[in-house]
């Protein structure tokens, strides 16, 4: 006898509109972001809470930011967003966890979901959330003094230094985040004209989604690009309102020739500029997830399947090149090839990076980042994977199309994949 | 001309370049606003303006207008007759909404009803060209951003929509607000504020979150509402505002001469529209109305003060134009006007006493009088605690709410409505004689005076409006803060502002800006901010450039900071020299004419002056003006500055042997005391000495001034150029290359040899001493890394620490005790 193979389902997803650094969400904490994007994926997903149990919250959150809590963020995030919602006895006491795979982490709260949810006996759940949240605009200087041996409360002098560019080199194999990019890039054969150009037609689809985006007209009339991004209105810790629609770090003015002036970051002959690098970036983005079975039973209508996740290694100094294994091995695990596959997300963490998937994955452009990438709309660390696949799902059923695959590199050498099947 | 700077801020360098390259602006409404801030545009840009209305008879208005303003000014001697037509060339009138397609900013100056603005905005929707667009401001006083914003379907235009507001007279009142709301990007916010503070050259007052008439409108109105429902006779319309007198002015002759905005129109406006949480809200609803039926009485007769035929308002006028004074007061139960009586003075003994106060100490309308008003229980005393209370902390509330900081309002005050002290250094003056207990109490007592009034006086969050708020005077008195603003060390006037978050006190300086360097080009911009005054040097300057100069040191100590552009605000980036007004101590005697400083007050000035500039030009900091037009005092500071641009000025002046306007190069340096009976009490003599000037050049300089090439031919400049921007380009880049590698040794030890060079001529033995000095690396700690980048300069140099570090030759940094 066979057993009926667990599907996932993605009941409902949303993310928030990205700023750019300094920008709208400068004085917006990330778990203030998550609080956001969680209470809109569960008003999406229709769910009464009061019937649907959330088993579990699966947070992402890399840096540390203004708030300085988040080793407490998935119940943070929870507790609040249970307030906002009413509710005292379900989401409220939800346990909670916190994910971390680089810039994979916003697959990696979904794969965690997908693991929690397929498991059998026990240990079975039906309901998580997942989200990541990111704000880097934040993130702080880092005082390296340790306690000292002698004094819980006294610390060594030791110099200050920048987490998040810390975060950028890794130690290990002494490479920093673009370098790779370059070594990639300059392997692949991509030329800096090349990175230019795709950096530009990232701006110029995103504008364009932007100028059909579903929230822009107060009579919104046939536009209906990015419904996964919801407007956030709300006030920052600063006592000062915001009223966010679109992604900020679109630039609606910029050309190939003011691109091809940049200074290349790391060599005269580099590839990865300011331009051709992702941004700096704030934003969450969230997901209701669900067994399928479990969904049907309770008559809750989902957007997805959640086909399956994959993550693979590569040589870290050309870390760029994960999404190439992690989709090659992903489409055999599925049993699927490329050409099945109707659109296609992967993260443009610089564009020699994508440039060089592109290549070895023969993509077709016009099928992959059709809104834009990350060069344009910017790389909120934690949050991007899970930004993607939201925009992913909503440009599958926005143009009635089935299949599709998110993708990300990864730091350290991993790319990440996830398959996603519109039902 | 017009042109915006960014001053190393890279982040905002784009959006405010943008603005160099506006062509077009397009004014939708030509009533008198709209025609002001025509004029102002043409004045201080090349743009071309295209004014738009439906109404056929106000473009004629508009147009005819702009001519006589500009036919003055040829008049007038300001412009040649041939320019007239430069200027009117650049204007467009129509009625044709599709020429807002080359517009790159809009700026909608039509009436204050939200059914037209909507017609209007459906319009920009339609034709505006969202590439170029750069902005929308709206000229409102009374709507928010939000209430005019979400009149746009295109979520795009919401994004580019400020609401801005001028002050009348547009063109010279300094005070400007913009604001924000919640919908409007970084971008356009930064833009708005960067073309309204250095295109338009006005004080602005930035405002991120909406708030019904800004900062200043709301106080003033508050002003004349508080009293308007306690007049019942002419005579209370004379005395009750006193004062508000010793503030500013009694607000019901501003009124009269403002044409009461009109005063109905927004006091049902700000009735229905305040926020529950408004402390002022009941004053605009009492008994079912809001404002008292005699001040509706009075503009329903068309009585708006001196601008209808018979000048009648609160007040008949009387007098040439522009200089007419109240000769009667409107009785509001005979609807007629009756003669003004001497006030009584044992009535209003408290104040006759702090008039007197502030004759005897040479001050004008002190806050010491003010205290001494608040703790008399004559009617004085009352009104005070009655009328003024309740602004102080609607004042508070503002800062509480988050809608303005405690400069802001301070600013507001000061600059739009012409307070003498702003409301926030008020506060501080009553809370350090009182303290905050004792201020409190003061409230306290005020409110139980005023049983009918007790919301107004609220401070522990009771009362309907405040509930759940109690005052921010708690949150400073539990934080140990004492007061909202920091003062100078010279004077004692504002140079910083209490920021309710970090409790720290942040910079503000009213007559300085301040742009802190960034961690790259360790260039810090010190820019003399008060065009519409020529940026005069007062006691506010001194206090707050030494304020300035304070925390630049501290960042020069810590290697954070090398060099500082200062320049000036406004067309032809002028410098006049000491304030004038400074000079008088404030009365006016027909006889005697000014009451002029004392022996000892102008030693003081220049004393604190002089010790000011000898730090600056001692310091081991590079220094580098950029400015035009330079008078008296503003030319001698720049002659303690390590580099001088200059501007080349071009413009019209008088011929006395032509006897007529001609155009021509303009002087850039200027020292014209004499002809004042007084002296260049910045050193200008000495210190042109000091630069290698003899007599004849000195001469030159007080007898006939230098244009900007002769001072270049002379050395006096050391730069020049014929655009502002580009001169303000040279000299930041001289500043940025020059911080980079400017070791505080060998700069300190520079500056050492001129002074010693100077004054004792040559001295080889000691230039062998200080050559040796320089390679040991215990006196000067910054020479391995000086001489790698010397011996090494095809690789990447080292990172270079350029804290202060063991001590400099020739220079300590007394800066803490300069004042004592």
């Amino acid at each position: 006898m066979t057993t009926k193979k667990k599907e996932i389902v993605i009941v409902s997803a949303a993310r928030t509109p990205i700023g750019k650094h300094g920008g709208y969400y400068n004085y917006l904490p990330a778990e203030d972001l998550a609080v956001l994007a969680v209470k809109e994926a569960i008003l999406r997903s229709g769910i009464d809470l009061k019937k649907v149990k959330i088993d579990q919250v699966v947070a992402g959150m890399i840096y540390i930011d203004s708030k300085n809590q988040q080793i407490y963020l998935p119940r943070n995030v929870a507790h609040r967003a249970a307030i906002e919602l009413q509710d005292t006895d379900n989401l409220m006491v939800a346990p909670g966890k916190t994910a971390l795979r680089i810039c994979g982490t916003g697959f990696q709260v979904l794969a965690d979901a997908f693991d929690l949810i397929s498991n059998e006996g026990n240990q079975k759940m039906n309901c998580i959330i997942s989200f990541g949240t990111e704000n880097m605009s934040q993130t702080n200087l880092i005082n390296q003094g340790r306690r000292k041996k002698d004094s819980v409360w006294e610390f060594e002098e030791a110099k200050s230094t920048d987490y998040l560019l810390e975060g950028f080199n890794h130690n290990l194999h002494n490479t920093l985040m673009p370098k790779t990019a370059d070594l990639y890039g300059s392997q692949s054969g991509i030329t800096r004209k090349e990175c230019d150009e795709y950096a530009f037609l990232s701006h110029s689809r995103a504008k364009n989604a932007q100028l059909k985006q579903w929230n822009r007209y107060d009579e919104p009339g046939e536009n209906n690009y990015l419904k996964g991004l919801f407007t956030v209105d709300t006030t920052d810790e600063r006592g000062n309102h915001i009223c966010v629609w679109k992604d900020e770090g679109v630039k609606y003015d910029v050309s190939v020739k003011e691109l091809n002036g940049l200074r290349p970051l790391l060599s005269p002959k580099g590839l990865v500029t300011p331009g051709t690098a992702s941004q700096i970036s704030d934003g969450a983005a969230a997901a209701v997830l669900m067994d399928r079975e479990y969904a049907d039973a309770n008559n809750i209508p989902y957007l997805a399947i959640l086909r399956g996740y994959q993550f693979s290694t590569v040589d870290p100094k050309i870390m760029g090149q994960g999404p190439v294994p992690a989709m090659k091995d992903l489409l055999k695990k599925l049993d699927l090839k490329l050409s099945d596959i109707d659109l296609i997300e992967i993260n443009e963490a610089f564009a020699p990076q994508y440039l060089g998937n592109e290549k070895e994955l023969d993509l077709p452009r016009d099928k992959t980042n059709v809104n834009g990438g990350a060069i344009a709309i910017g790389h909120n660390i934690a949050g991007t994977g899970l930004r993607i696949t939201t925009d992913l799902v909503y440009e599958l059923i926005r143009q009635n199309k089935k299949l599709g695959i998110a993708a990300a590199c990864i730091g350290g050498g991993q790319g990440g994949a996830v398959c996603i099947e519109i039902v | 001309m017009g042109t915006c700077f960014s001053y190393g801020n890279k982040s905002l360098q784009k959006e405010i370049s943008k603005l160099n390259s506006v062509k077009n602006i397009a004014l939708i409404g030509s009533g008198t606003m709209g025609i002001g801030i025509g004029i102002d545009v043409l004045n201080k840009t090349n743009y071309n303006i295209v004014f738009i209305d439906v109404a056929e008879k106000s473009l004629q208005r508009a147009e005819n207008d702009i001519k006589l303003y500009f036919g003055e000014m040829a008049a007038g001697g300001r412009i040649l007759n041939d320019q007239i037509d430069d200027y009117l060339n650049r204007v467009v009138y129509t009625n044709d909404f599709k020429v807002l397609k080359d517009a790159e900013i809009i700026w909608e100056v039509a009436t204050e009803r939200l059914d037209i603005k909507k017609s209007i905005f459906g319009n920009i929707e339609k034709y505006a060209d969202q590439d170029k667009l750069i902005f929308v401001f709206s000229n409102t006083s009374s709507h928010t951003t939000e209430e005019l914003a979400v009149l746009f379907n295109d979520r795009y235009l919401k994004d580019k929509f400020l609401t801005g507001h001028g002050y009348f007279p547009f063109h010279s009142n300094r005070l400007f607000d913009v604001m924000k709301g919640k919908y409007a990007s970084e971008e356009s916010f930064t833009a708005g504020v960067a073309f309204a503070e250095q295109i338009l050259e006005k004080k602005v007052i930035a405002l991120r979150n909406d708030h019904h008439g800004y900062i200043a409108d709301p106080i003033f109105q508050g002003m004349g509402a508080i009293i308007s429902w306690d007049i019942e006779t002419a005579q209370d319309l004379v005395e009750l505002p006193q004062i508000f007198g010793l503030l500013t002015a009694n607000p019901f002759q501003v009124l009269d001469r403002t044409g009461h905005m009109p005063y109905t129109e927004s006091g049902n406006h700000l009735g229905k529209a305040l926020p529950l949480t408004d402390r002022l809200k009941p004053i605009y609803n009492q008994g079912g109305l809001h404002y008292p039926a005699w001040i509706g009485d009075l503009e329903k007769a068309g009585r708006i003060g001196i601008y209808n035929k018979e000048k009648e308002g609160f007040f008949k006028w009387d007098g040439p134009v522009n200089r007419e004074r109240p000769i009667k007061a409107y009785d509001p139960k005979s609807k007629t006007y009756v003669d003004i009586k001497e006030i009584d003075y044992k009535d209003f003994w408290s104040i006759s006493e702090a008039k007197a106060l502030d004759q005897r100490e040479a001050t004008i309308k002190s806050i010491e009088g003010l205290i001494q008003i608040s703790l008399s229980d004559d009617r004085g005393g009352k009104s005070l605690r009655r009328y003024m209370i309740p602004i102080l902390l609607y004042a508070l509330d503002l800062i509480q709410d988050n809608h303005g900081t405690a400069a802001d309002i301070n600013v507001a005050s000061k600059v739009g409505l012409r307070f003498k002290y702003g409301i926030s250094e008020i506060i501080d003056g009553f809370l350090n004689y009182f303290g905050i207990d004792g201020f409190i109490a003061l409230v306290k007592k005020s409110a139980s005076e005023n049983p009918d009034r007790i919301d107004l006086f609220d401070v522990d969050g009771k009362s309907l409006a405040r509930k759940g708020n109690t005052n921010l005077l708690y949150t400073m008195k539990a934080k140990g803060w004492t007061n909202l603003l920091g003062y100078g060390r010279i004077y004692g006037t504002p140079v910083s502002q209490r920021n309710f978050v970090s409790g720290e006190l942040d910079v503000y300086y009213n007559d300085l800006k301040y742009i802190f360097p960034n961690g790259k080009d360790r260039v810090a911009s010190i820019i003399f901010d008060n065009p519409l005054r020529g940026n005069v040097w007062n006691k506010y300057t001194l206090d707050q450039l030494d304020h300035a100069i304070g925390i630049s040191i501290e960042m020069y100590e810590k290697g954070k900071l090398g060099a500082i552009l200062f320049t000036a605000a406004g067309t032809g980036m002028r410098m006049l020299g000491a304030d004038a007004r400074q000079f008088n101590k404030g009365w006016f005697d027909a006889k005697k004419g000014y009451q002029f400083l004392g022996e000892e007050d102008a030693s003081y000035f220049t004393k604190a002056g002089m010790k000011l500039f000898r730090f600056i030009q001692e310091s081991p900091i590079w220094t580098i003006g950029a400015f035009g037009e330079k008078w008296g005092g503003g030319a001698e500071f720049t002659y303690f500055l390590n580099q001088r641009f200059d501007l080349i000025l071009k413009g019209v002046e008088f011929d006395s042997i032509q006897r007529k306007a001609v155009y021509g190069d303009k002087k850039n340096y200027n020292q014209p005391e004499i002809d004042y009976s007084i002296l260049g009490g910045f050193g200008a003599v000495q210190e042109l000495v000091r630069l290698g000037f003899g007599e004849s050049t000195i001469d030159e300089l007080f007898l006939q001034g230098l244009t900007a090439q002769r001072a270049y031919q002379l050395g006096l400049a050391n730069g020049i150029s014929e655009s502002e921007y580009e001169l303000l380009e040279k000299a930041y880049e001289l500043a940025r290359i020059k911080q980079k590698f400017a070791a505080p040794y060998s700069v300190a030890l520079f500056n050492q040899q001129k002074k010693n060079a100077f004054f004792e001529g040559c001295n080889d033995a000691q230039l062998v001493e200080d050559t040796g000095a320089t390679f040991n690396p215990d006196k000067n700690p910054y020479i391995s890394v000086g001489l790698l980048r010397l011996l090494n300069m095809g690789g990447r140099n080292p990172s270079l620490d350029l804290s202060v570090r063991g001590n400099l030759p020739g220079w300590v940094n007394n800066f803490s005790s300069l004042h004592d």
